[in-house]
C-alpha cells in the first residue's frame, strides 16, 4: 500500500435521521458534511458532546450505518454503497469496541463464544492469514487483554464492568485487525477502572502499530491515547489537528468549552 | 456546629448474600456541609444512599442508627418516611430517564413534589413556583420545559429537572447518587455548576456520591472513601489529595489525575498502591 | 416465590400429561361405550367420576380428553410458532417498509377470530373435526407469535452486540441464529405456554359449539356441552371437564412464567449488583 492512500477517506459525508416524535420532528442531520482522512498508523480522537454525530460517524466508518450522501472509502475502495459480501477487506481488518459492555456483550453467550465470534465470520475466515485455531486464539487474546483464562466459561453478568470491557477488547483483537475503532470505550467505567483500560489500549495500539480511532467526550482521555484530534459540533468538524496543539492552543470556542469542562481535582472550592 | 445527619454502625445485608453489603459504617454531616462519598462500583455507596432515603428493596435488611436532625429513621414506617422524603431530604438519581415518569409532563412532576408537602398552595401559585425553580437550575425556557415530556428533553435538561425537584422544597439534605455520570463533560460541568449554586441558595447539606474524585472535589469540602462496604478513610479533600493515610485512597487519587501523566505514559492504577488480595480473607 | 409458580405449573401440566399417557394404553371402560342402564350414575368404585347421560364412564372420557387437549395444544401452537416466529424475526430484522408491511398483514390476520376461521374451514372441508379446529386455532395464534417475536427482535437489534457482530462481518442469518433466536427465546417460550393454554380453551369452546371435535370423540369441551343438559340432575358432570380445562390452562401459564425466570442467566445466579 502506498504512503498516500489513507486507510479511511471520508468526503462530504452526511447522515440524516427521521424523527417521528417530539420537538423537532422531521429530518435531523446527525452528520452534516464531514471530510476526514485517517492514515495508517494514525491515532485519531473524535471529540464532541452527545448529539454531535461522532458515534454515527464512527458507525459509518464501520459500515454499520450507511451515509445518506457522500463517499467513504477504505483503502481506496468505496464502502458506503457496497454490498455486505463486498466488505471483506473492511470486515477482516477493522474491529470495533463499544461504549457500554452491558449492551455490546450478548448476555446469553459465554465469554469464549463472545470473543471467538469474529473468527466465525465468513469474511474474516476469507482472509488468508486469519487465526484458524479458535481455542488457541481465545487463550492468547484473553491474556493480551489481561484476563484470567478461566473467565472464558463465564457469562458477562458474572464479570465486573472493567472485565466486561476487556472482553469486548479481546473480541476486537481476536481476528488480528489493523484498525481499531472505539466508541467511548471508557465512559461507562469507574475512573479507577478507566486507568487500566486506557493502559491496555495504549499498549495494544503501540505494540501492534494499530490504526486507532477513538470517539469520546473527554479531551483529557483523547489526549492520552491519540496523536491527532477532530472536534465535532452539530454534525460538523469544527477543529482538527495534532492533539497537543489543539489541547494547548485551541482556536475554536467550542474546543475551549470542551477543555474547560474536563473536571480536574480542586482542593478548595472557590 | 449542629449535626444534621448522624449515621452510626449502619449495616445493610441482602437476602442470600454471605456478607453484608454495608458492614457497619458511621459518619456525620453538619447542616450545610457538603460531603463526598467516593468508591468503586460494588463498594456499597449507592446502597448507602438508598438506605438513608429508606428506599431499600424488601430483600435488604437494615440495622444500626440513622438520625436526621435528631430523629431516628431506622425502623420508621413507610408513611412517615415518605413525609420526610422530598421535604427534609431529597435525592438526585444517576439516570433521570428512569427516575422521571415518562407519561407525565415534567412541570406536573415537579409540582407534585410541592403539592405532596404543602397542601395549601393553589395550583396557579405552584405553577409559578415550578417555573421559577426551573429557571434557577438553568432552564430559561421554563414554561416550555414544564410542558414537555421527559423524552422530549436532553439528558442534561432532564438532570436539571431532577435537581429542581430535589431543591424546590428547600430540604435540609440532598443526596446525589452519581448525578452526572451519565452526562457528557460539558453538560456535567453545567449541571455541577447549577447544583453548586442551588445548594448555596437553599443552604442545604449534600451527600454527593461518585466514583470520580475530580467531580466530587468540584462540589464537596470533605470526602469519605468507601471500599467493600467499609469506610477506609475520611477527611477534607485537600488533605486526602496529598496526605492520604490509606493506600487504597492514594490509588484512587492517582487514577483521578489523568492530567498529571504525560500523554501515552502508563497511568497508575489502584493495584500499584493497594493489593486487593490483602483484604480478601 | 418464583420456584413455587414453576412447581405448581409443572404439577398441573404433569397431571394432564400423565392422564394423556395413561389413556394411550388403558382406560377403565371404553369411553364411547353406551350403557343406558348406567346413565347418570353417581361417583362410585365402579365409575370413579360417575357416568354421563348415555351411561358412558366419565373418568375414561376425561383420560382420552386429556390426550386430545394436548394434541390440539401441540399442533396449533406448533403452527402458530413455526409460522409466526420466523415472520416476526424477519419483520424485526428487515429495515423499514418490509418489516412494517409484514406486521400490517399480521394485524389483519389478528382481526379474524379463531371461531370464524373454524367455521370457514369446517364449511370448506364439509365437516368439523379436531383437525379443522387445530388448524383454525393455529392460524389465529400466528399474529400473536409474530408480534411477540417482532418486538423482542427489535429490541435485540438495537443492542451493540448486534452491531459488533455486523462489524465483524457476521451475516443476517448468523445474527438471527446466534443472537436473536437465543435472546428472544424466553419471551417466545412464555408466549408458547400462554398460547398452549389459550388453544386448549379455544378447542373446548369450539367443541362446545359443535365446530370442533366430533361428537363421538370425548373432548373436554364436548363433555361440557353434553353435561349442561343435566345441570340440575348431575351438576358434578359439569364440574369435572371444567376443572380439568382450568387446571390445564393455569398450569401452562404458570409453567411459562416459571420457565422464563429459570432460563434467564442473570436471574439464575441471584447476584446482587450494586
Amino acid at each position: 500500500m502506498s504512503e498516500s492512500t489513507p486507510e479511511f477517506a471520508l468526503r462530504e459525508v452526511r447522515r440524516t435521521f427521521h424523527r417521528r416524535r417530539g420537538r423537532g420532528a422531521g429530518t435531523v442531520a446527525a452528520v452534516d458534511g464531514v471530510d476526514l482522512d485517517v492514515m495508517a498508523g494514525q491515532r485519531l480522537g473524535i471529540v464532541g458532546e452527545s448529539g454531535s454525530g461522532k458515534s454515527t460517524l464512527l458507525r459509518m466508518m464501520a459500515a454499520i450505518v450507511a451515509p445518506t450522501s457522500g463517499r467513504i472509502s477504505f483503502r481506496g475502495h468505496r464502502i458506503d454503497s457496497a454490498r455486505p459480501r463486498d466488505l471483506g477487506a473492511l470486515r477482516s481488518s477493522v474491529q470495533m469496541v463499544f461504549q457500554d459492555p452491558n449492551s455490546s456483550l450478548d448476555p446469553r453467550m459465554k465469554v469464549a463464544d463472545i470473543v471467538t465470534e469474529p473468527l466465525r465470520s465468513p469474511l474474516v475466515r476469507g482472509r488468508g492469514d486469519a487465526p484458524a485455531d479458535r481455542r488457541a486464539r481465545l487463550v492468547e487474546v484473553l491474556a493480551e487483554a489481561e484476563l484470567e483464562p478461566d473467565i472464558a466459561r463465564r457469562y458477562p453478568h458474572e464479570l465486573s464492568g472493567g472485565q466486561r470491557q476487556r472482553v469486548a477488547i479481546a473480541r476486537a483483537l481476536a481476528p488480528e485487525p489493523d484498525v481499531l475503532l472505539a466508541d467511548e470505550p471508557v465512559s461507562a467505567l469507574d475512573v479507577s477502572v478507566r486507568a487500566h483500560v486506557l493502559n491496555l489500549f495504549v499498549d495494544l495500539v503501540r505494540a501492534r502499530g494499530l490504526t486507532f480511532v477513538l470517539v469520546g467526550h473527554d479531551l483529557a482521555v483523547v489526549r492520552h491515547v491519540c496523536d491527532s484530534v477532530a472536534v465535532m459540533q452539530a454534525g460538523r468538524v469544527v477543529e482538527s489537528g495534532p492533539v497537543e496543539q489543539v489541547y494547548r492552543n485551541p482556536r475554536h470556542d467550542y474546543t475551549k468549552t470542551l477543555l474547560a469542562s474536563v473536571p480536574s481535582i480542586r482542593a478548595h472550592r472557590g | 456546629m449542629t449535626e444534621l445527619l448522624s449515621v452510626e454502625n449502619m449495616v445493610v445485608g441482602f437476602e442470600g448474600a454471605s456478607r453484608p453489603t454495608i458492614g457497619g459504617i458511621s459518619f456525620t454531616l453538619r447542616a450545610g456541609q457538603r460531603l463526598g462519598l467516593i468508591g468503586e462500583s460494588g463498594s456499597g455507596k449507592s446502597v448507602t444512599a438508598l438506605a438513608l432515603m429508606g428506599l431499600l428493596p424488601d430483600t435488604a435488611h437494615l440495622s444500626g442508627s440513622v438520625r436526621l436532625a435528631g430523629r431516628e429513621l431506622v425502623g420508621l414506617g413507610d408513611a412517615k418516611m415518605a413525609r420526610i422524603r422530598g421535604r427534609e431530604m431529597s435525592m438526585v438519581f444517576q439516570e433521570p430517564m428512569t427516575a422521571l415518569d415518562p407519561t407525565m409532563r415534567v412541570g406536573r412532576q415537579v409540582a407534585e413534589v410541592v403539592r405532596l408537602h404543602c397542601a395549601r398552595t393553589g395550583s396557579g401559585h405552584t405553577r409559578e413556583r415550578v417555573c421559577r425553580m426551573l429557571e434557577e437550575v438553568g432552564l430559561p425556557d421554563a414554561e416550555r420545559i414544564a410542558d414537555s415530556y421527559p423524552f422530549q428533553l436532553s439528558g442534561g435538561q432532564r438532570q436539571r429537572v431532577m435537581v429542581a425537584m430535589a431543591l424546590i422544597n428547600r430540604p435540609e439534605l440532598i443526596i446525589c447518587d452519581e448525578p452526572t455520570t451519565a452526562l457528557d463533560v460539558t453538560v456535567q460541568a453545567r449541571v455541577l455548576d447549577v447544583l453548586d449554586r442551588g445548594l448555596r441558595e437553599v443552604g442545604a447539606a449534600c451527600l454527593f456520591i461518585s466514583h470520580d474524585l475530580a467531580v466530587v472535589s468540584q462540589i464537596c469540602d470533605d470526602v469519605i472513601v468507601m471500599y467493600r462496604g467499609q469506610i477506609v478513610e475520611a477527611g477534607p479533600v485537600a488533605v486526602l489529595l496529598d496526605h492520604a493515610r490509606h493506600p487504597y485512597t492514594r490509588g484512587l487519587v492517582a487514577t483521578a489525575r489523568l492530567d498529571e501523566v504525560a500523554p501515552g505514559a502508563r497511568l497508575r492504577v489502584i493495584e500499584d498502591f493497594w493489593d486487593a488480595s490483602q483484604e480478601r480473607r | 416465590m418464583r420456584r413455587a409458580g414453576l412447581i405448581a405449573g409443572t404439577a398441573c401440566v404433569g397431571v394432564v400429561v400423565v392422564m394423556a399417557l395413561v389413556a394411550l394404553f388403558w382406560t377403565p371402560y371404553d369411553p364411547g361405550q353406551v350403557e343406558a342402564s348406567q346413565a347418570l350414575a353417581q361417583p362410585s368404585a365402579a365409575h370413579l367420576f360417575g357416568t354421563d347421560g348415555f351411561g358412558r364412564d366419565i373418568f375414561s372420557q376425561l383420560l382420552v380428553g386429556a390426550r386430545i387437549c394436548l394434541q390440539v395444544g401441540i399442533v396449533s401452537v406448533a403452527i402458530g410458532a413455526l409460522v409466526g416466529v420466523p415472520l416476526g424475526i424477519w419483520a424485526g430484522m428487515a429495515p423499514g417498509r418490509i418489516g412494517r408491511a409484514i406486521m400490517r398483514v399480521s394485524d389483519v390476520l389478528y382481526a379474524f377470530p379463531a371461531l370464524l376461521l373454524a367455521i370457514l374451514l369446517a364449511a370448506a372441508r364439509g365437516s368439523a373435526s379436531t383437525g379443522t379446529a387445530m388448524v383454525a386455532i393455529g392460524v389465529s395464534t400466528v399474529p400473536a407469535f409474530a408480534r411477540v417475536a417482532h418486538g423482542a427482535t427489535r429490541s435485540v437489534m438495537a443492542r451493540d452486540y448486534v452491531a459488533a457482530a455486523r462489524a465483524s462481518g457476521i451475516g443476517w442469518g448468523g445474527i438471527a441464529r446466534t443472537h436473536v433466536l437465543v435472546n428472544i427465546a424466553p419471551v417466545v417460550l412464555v408466549q408458547t405456554s400462554t398460547s398452549f393454554g389459550l388453544a386448549i380453551l379455544a378447542e373446548a369452546g369450539l367443541s362446545y359449539l359443535g365446530i370442533g371435535t366430533a361428537p363421538t370423540t370425548p373432548s373436554w369441551g364436548r363433555m361440557l356441552y353434553d353435561a349442561q343438559k343435566y345441570l340440575y340432575q348431575a351438576p358434578l358432570q359439569l364440574l369435572w371437564p371444567g376443572m380439568f380445562i382450568a387446571v390445564a390452562v393455569l398450569g401452562f401459564n404458570l409453567l411459562g412464567d416459571g420457565l422464563r425466570d429459570a432460563l434467564d442467566p442473570r436471574l439464575r445466579t441471584g447476584r446482587h449488583d450494586d
